[in-house]
Parts: C-alpha cells; sequence; structure tokens
C-alpha cells in the first residue's frame, strides 16, 4: 500500500492532488554583497522563473550542464535556500540527498542514523530497523562503528543516501547520488528506487547525465534558468558517459 | 623528477615561485575583508589601546612616553603581531593539500616554503607600514626607519610562527586558539606595563621587538643587543618553520 | 520526554561526542588557560596596585590578585568566543541539512549555545582552580556566574562575527575585543574610564568579577545589565543564526 497514503499528510492546501511536490515561477540570483561597481565577485543569475511538479509514485530526472543550477534547484525544493521568487509546495516528509553529504564527520555511522533518525521523529526501535535495513542493502553493515571521516568517498556516499531515506520520505530528492558506487550498489540502487516508486514515492534526481533514459518516467532539463521536458527529445550530451561519475575507462 | 618536469614544462624555479606568490596574493587581496582589515586593523588597535591606556594612572616603572603613547605604541606592535600571526596560520593551513599536489606537479619543497614565506612577509611589511602610519599620526617616532625594522620584526616573527602552528596543528580551530593565546600574552607581558623582572621573558617572541620599537619611537636609539637577539629569534624560528614545512610536504601531510 | 525535548538531547550529545573526538582542541581549552594562568602567577611582579572596586572604592592589593581576577573572565571570554565562532562557521553545513529532517532551530539553537556554554565553563573552572593557588576570589559564586557570562556573552558574538565576517577576520576580531574590553577598558586600575567603556560587553562582568574578588558581598544590580546584553547578543545571534539554517 502506498505510504503516502498511510501517513497523515501536513502538506500544503494548495497542491494539486496528483502532485507531492510544485515549484512555481522559481528565481534566484547570487549578488555579491557589495555594488556592482566593485570589482569583486559577479552577479550569477541561476534560475529564472523555473517550473516543476513530481507525482506520487513518478521518478524525474533532472539534467543540465555544469553550472545550469541543478543543486540550487534541488535545494529551493527541499527547503534549504530561500527563492528570490516564486513558491514552493510540498506535501508530506522530504528525503534529501545533497551532493555534499553535510554529515558530521566526528560522527560514526551509527550515532548519524540516531542523530538524523530522531530529527524525522523516529523511536529508537524504527532508527535501528532502517539503519539495519540499509546497511544490509548497501552494504555498509561492517562500517557502522567508523567515523563518518574514516570511510572512503562510496561508503560516504552511502551513508548519504540512506539518511535521505530512513525515515519513508513521500519526496525524495537526489542530487548526483550514485557519485563513487560500485556497480552491486549502483544496480541495488535502481532496485531501492523503484520498490519506493512503487509505494508511492516520488523521487526527483538530478545528474549531470542521464544514460539510462529507461529508468526514469520523465526526464527535464534545466537551461538559461527554466525546465524543458526532454523525456522525448534528448539532452544535447546524454552520452553513454558511466552515471556513476567514472569514466568509460575505469 | 623535479628536473625532468622543468625540461617538460619549460618553467623556471623563479617563474614558479612568482605565479605561486601572485596566486596567493590574488587569492587574498580578492577577499575585500582581508583588504579592508588591513586598514581598519592597525587603526582600531593602536587607537584602541592609546584610549584605553590614556584613562590609566601613571605607572612608576613607566618611564618613557605617556601612558596614552604607550598605548598606541603597544597597540602598534599588537595589530602587526596578529595580523601576521594568524595569516602565516591560514596561509599553511588553506595551502596544505594544495602544496602536496603542487609537489608533485613540480614545485620543490623548499619554493613551496619560499612561496608561503613570501607571502606572509609581504603581508607582515604591508600592516608593518600601516601601523606605523596610524601610529605616527599621535606619536610620531624619533627613529622612523628603526621603528619600522624593530615593528618588522614583530610581524616577521609572529607570521613564522602561525606557520609553524598551522603546520603542526592544520585545524583552523585549535590553530586560531593556540595563536590567540600566544600573541594576547606575550603581548601584554613583553609590553612593559608590568613591572616584571622573570628570566622567562627574554623567550618570548616579542620581547626584543618590544624594547627596540619602544627606543626607536621615543628616544631614536636601537640597543644592538636587542637588534641581535631579535633578528636571530626570527632566524632561528624561519629555520624550525622550514624544517617542520619541508617535512609535512614531504610525508603527505603528516609530520610524524 | 517530548518530540523537540528529545531532539535537544540528541543533537547537544552528538555535539559534545563530536568536540570529545577533538582530543587536541580538548586539550588546548583546558591547557592553554591553566598555562598562561600559570605564566603569569609565575611572571608577575609581588607589587602591590592601587585599583577601584566597584563595591568598596580604592583598595591597594596585590599585582598577581588582580591580574588574576581579570584572567578567569578573560579567559573565558576568549575561549567562548573562539567556540562561538567556530559553532556558527560549521553550522552552515550540517546543521541546515539536521534543521530540514526536523531538528527546530530553537532546539538546534540552545544544543548549539549550550556547547558555548560548556566551552566557557571549562576555560573558566581550570583558570580559577589555577589560580587558586595564589589567590582565591573573596566570592567564589558570583565570580564564577560573572565570568561564565562574559564568555557566553562573547560566545554569542563570537557567532555573530562567524556569520557576518570571513574565518580569518572572524579569528581577528574574536583575538582583539576580549583583551581590549577586559584588560583595557575594564582594568580596575583605572578611576574614571572612558565613556565607552561602559559599552563594552566586559564592563558590568568584569566590574562583578572584581567585586566579588575582593570583597565578600556583590549587589545584584550589574545582573540587570548584563543578562540584557546576554539577551540582546543572544536574540541578534540567533536570528543570524537561523538564517543560516534557511538562505
Amino acid at each position: 500500500m502506498p505510504n503516502i497514503e498511510n501517513r497523515v499528510r501536513e502538506g500544503d492546501a494548495n497542491l494539486a492532488d496528483s502532485h507531492v511536490l510544485e515549484g512555481v515561477e522559481l528565481s534566484k540570483t547570487y549578488e555579491p554583497p557589495w555594488p556592482d561597481w566593485v570589482p569583486m565577485g559577479r552577479r550569477v543569475g541561476v534560475l529564472e522563473g523555473a517550473e516543476i511538479t513530481i507525482d506520487a509514485g513518478e521518478i524525474v530526472g533532472i539534467v543540465g550542464e555544469n553550472g545550469a543550477g541543478k543543486s540550487t534547484l534541488m535545494q529551493i525544493l527541499v527547503g534549504a535556500l530561500a527563492p528570490d521568487a516564486g513558491d514552493v509546495r510540498r506535501s508530506g516528509q522530504v528525503g534529501w540527498c545533497p551532493q555534499e553529504p553535510l554529515l558530521y564527520d566526528r560522527l560514526t555511522v551509527r550515532e548519524t542514523f540516531r542523530l538524523f533518525g530522531t530529527a524525522y521523529g523516529m523511536d529508537d526501535e524504527a532508527i535501528v530497523a532502517a539503519r539495519d535495513q540499509y546497511a544490509d542493502r548497501l552494504g555498509f553493515a561492517e562500517f557502522l562503528d567508523y567515523r563518518i571521516d574514516h570511510l572512503s568517498g562510496g561508503n560516504r556516499q552511502k551513508i548519504n543516501l540512506s539518511v535521505a531515506l530512513m525515515h519513508d520520505p513521500d519526496v525524495l530528492l537526489l542530487d548526483e547520488p550514485y557519485t563513487g558506487f560500485d556497480w552491486e550498489t549502483y544496480l541495488e540502487f535502481w532496485e531501492l528506487t523503484e520498490e519506493l516508486t512503487e509505494r508511492g514515492t516520488a523521487i526527483a534526481i538530478i545528474s549531470h547525465f542521464v544514460s539510462e533514459r529507461e529508468r526514469f518516467d520523465r526526464i527535464l532539463e534545466l537551461a538559461d534558468g527554466r525546465l524543458t521536458d526532454v523525456t522525448d527529445g534528448g539532452p544535447k550530451d546524454a552520452a553513454s558517459a558511466d552515471p556513476r561519475g567514472v569514466s568509460a575507462d575505469d | 623528477m623535479t628536473e625532468a618536469l622543468d625540461l617538460k614544462t619549460g618553467a623556471s624555479p623563479a617563474r614558479r615561485l612568482s605565479a605561486g606568490i601572485g596566486a596567493q596574493i590574488r587569492a587574498f587581496v580578492r577577499t575585500p575583508i582581508n583588504v579592508v582589515l588591513l586598514v581598519v586593523l592597525p587603526l582600531v588597535v593602536v587607537e584602541g589601546y592609546g584610549v584605553a591606556m590614556a584613562a590609566f594612572p601613571q605607572l612608576p616603572f613607566v618611564d618613557t612616553g605617556t601612558l596614552a603613547e604607550m598605548g598606541r605604541v603597544n597597540g602598534a606592535i599588537y595589530s602587526v603581531a596578529f595580523f601576521a600571526g594568524v595569516l602565516g596560520l591560514f596561509q599553511v593551513i588553506s595551502a596544505r593539500q594544495a602544496d602536496e599536489r603542487l609537489r608533485i606537479c613540480g614545485y620543490s619543497r623548499s619554493e613551496l616554503f619560499a612561496s608561503r614565506l613570501i607571502t606572509v612577509a609581504l603581508g607582515s611589511l604591508i600592516i608593518t607600514g600601516a601601523a606605523l602610519a596610524v601610529l605616527w599620526w599621535n606619536v610620531p617616532p624619533e627613529a622612523p626607519l628603526f621603528a619600522f625594522g624593530a615593528l618588522a620584526l614583530a610581524a616577521l616573527v609572529y607570521g613564522l610562527i602561525g606557520m609553524l602552528v598551522g603546520a603542526v596543528l592544520p585545524r583552523a580551530l585549535e590553530g586560531s586558539l593556540v595563536m590567540v593565546f600566544l600573541v594576547d600574552f606575550d603581548d601584554f607581558l613583553s609590553s612593559g606595563l608590568l613591572d616584571i623582572d622573570s628570566p622567562i621573558l627574554p623567550l618570548f617572541p616579542l620581547h626584543f621587538p618590544h624594547k627596540l620599537f619602544r627606543s626607536a619611537v621615543f628616544d631614536g636609539s636601537v640597543a644592538l643587543g636587542n637588534a641581535a637577539a631579535g633578528v636571530t629569534y626570527v632566524l632561528v624560528t624561519g629555520v624550525v618553520a622550514l624544517l617542520v614545512y619541508v617535512r609535512l610536504t614531504g610525508n603527505g601531510g603528516e609530520l610524524a | 520526554m517530548t518530540a523537540s525535548g528529545r531532539r535537544f538531547r540528541t543533537t547537544f550529545e552528538m555535539g559534545l561526542r563530536e568536540y570529545a573526538r577533538t582530543p587536541v582542541l580538548l586539550g588546548l581549552v583546558l591547557f592553554l588557560p591553566a598555562y598562561f594562568v600559570g605564566i603569569f602567577i609565575h611572571v608577575l611582579p609581588t607589587s602591590s596596585l592601587p585599583i577601584y572596586v566597584p563595591g568598596s572604592g580604592r583598595m591597594t592589593v596585590q599585582t598577581v590578585e588582580i591580574y588574576g581576577a581579570l584572567l578567569v573572565p578573560l579567559m573565558g571570554a576568549l575561549i567562548g568566543g573562539i567556540a562561538g565562532l567556530f559553532v556558527m562557521l560549521s553550522a552552515t553545513d550540517a546543521d541546515a541539512r539536521l534543521s530540514i529532517a526536523g531538528v527546530g532551530p530553537v532546539s538546534l539553537l540552545a544544543a548549539r549555545f549550550t556547547l558555548i556554554v560548556v566551552a566557557g565553563l571549562a576555560a573558566v573552572g581550570v583558570s580559577l582552580a589555577v589560580l587558586a593557588t595564589a589567590f582565591v576570589p573573596e566570592a567564589i559564586v558570583p565570580f564564577v556566574l560573572a565570568s561564565l557570562v562574559l564568555a557566553v556573552t562573547y560566545g554569542l558574538l563570537g557567532t555573530l562575527a562567524g556569520l557576518l565576517v570571513s574565518r580569518l577576520a572572524g579569528v581577528y576580531l574574536m583575538l582583539i575585543a576580549p583583551m581590549l574590553d577586559v584588560f583595557f577598558f575594564q582594568n580596575p586600575m583605572i578611576d574614571d574610564g572612558h565613556w565607552l567603556s561602559t559599552l563594552l560587553p566586559g564592563h558590568f562582568p568584569t566590574a562583578v568579577a572584581v567585586d566579588a574578588a575582593f570583597t565578600g558581598s556583590v549587589p545584584w544590580d550589574p545582573f540587570g545589565p548584563i543578562l540584557a546584553w546576554l539577551g540582546v547578543a543572544g536574540g541578534v545571534a540567533a536570528l543570524a543564526y537561523y538564517r543560516t539554517l534557511r538562505t
């Protein structure tokens, strides 16, 4: 049964029934804190009226060139960054896997789950169950007592992803989630997303390349501050590069 | 390895050194708060010390200048020491990993050390000029060149200590804590504002620069013994910093 | 325990664990105050100085006593200021994620500010312990309270500095401000201080600390402005911290 139907919503009343996340007319410009005549830093317009909707049980890919503003968009959607203009409407709980892990370096993996699980409002039993489930599926059970700063990049990314998933959110926003994964973990990741979408979880994945188009319901390209649906076309640079961030030679 | 890379890139050590220094100066200047600090800090500290000390009763063991003048003189030394010290600390901390990479790319360890040191030295000289200019406003020094030299000595010794602390303790919080305590207490104990007669005082880095600076500002004289001791202190600190730095950049950033 | 109480407890506990895993930092917070108070006690002359004590007027005391009494609040202010600065500097990263995960800004703020209190308490405790080998303040409780409040006030100012200026500039600020404020502007050798001295955060806490060091009873009236300073610094720092979580 879809988790969204089981949960009491703290969502936005303005949100259309089918949408669990909506970004309306989003604009964002990074400006230096001093006037234009100071020759330091410069104004960078990132989003200019970007629109996005994500429905329950849907998996959406967001692509775009380096510096197109994909991570800015995701930070705005999740609530970590305020837009200059526009509105974000969310329904239910959100899970966020940022590009940089944003974890506490000197805490162990076990403590990290406890901290974030408590933040999500989970009880101790639920935290342990979620932790063990993802440790088993993504393969970091032997690292539970390691400090975050003592983990390899790939293992840190597994924790980053698991922290976003552990409270079984209604909307998952994942920014380059499989960077550094080995092949088995990469496949396990897609299996997980399939299970989640079957249960009604909405997922948005940011990636600079989408090489396996069939895995997505829709693909949106961010360019010139706006999102365009390119599901049927194909982004300019949809090459056959490995999406885990490793080159074909590796 | 280094020579092979030299042949390949055609870059001379001098060119690499100037490229390294240029990059660091640009990085410094592109942080506007650094430029503001360079102007504002000496003004605030020199005048702040002067105003604060003006309210003190005359101390019997202070026989040179008024207390307001003594305060400004101390403020000048303090401002150059902490500016250079913290600059040295952050130079080394922020450059640590990049330096290791630059070494692999062909920079020798001594070139890397020299480029950091020259940047810190340049910063030290600029802040010395700024602090002396602020001091001159109310307390014109009797021997300006000697005063500049003594002040530069204070800046240099702390610039090197900052680099040393950054190399041994390459974390911003821990390094800052050490610098805060070192500079604050050294300056206070070496200031001549307390009637201290302890054999450990000459071990403090600011002891000789303070003496030299006071005599250059108030009497226009320089005691050669103090000058030699001050310069020796800087040289010894420089050698220790060099050895530690070279050891670090040759050992994956680890001291041991 | 309520959900927000549980979140506060866990966030604070994890913050403590993080710091407990930096032995060098812990060592420095304990060692530096002890070391420098020890040096002061060792090198200060055995002369006496006339000072002005708010509760008793003019007194003549030993140099080591007066500088010892100033050192404890100064240590608190230095360590508190630096701790506050770095709490803020690290806050923009993982704290923002934790906030989105559900730890309310109040719980998060309370957990981070409690860490500053712990750092201040450690600095004041160690300094006082070393000072006690040469001089024991007359009224310990108000002396410690005044020193701790000053540590927290500077801790809050440090968090503000962490938000408004760069790391380098913040360290400069937290290096100069407590020293100038406590050692120079609030020095009890001064009879009639500069008008500016009454506006500085160190004014009332240092006056209470000096009073407590040399007289047995301390009036409670200065705690009004002390708490006002603390409240304003806390309010502004809280607002600034909250903005870093959501901008």
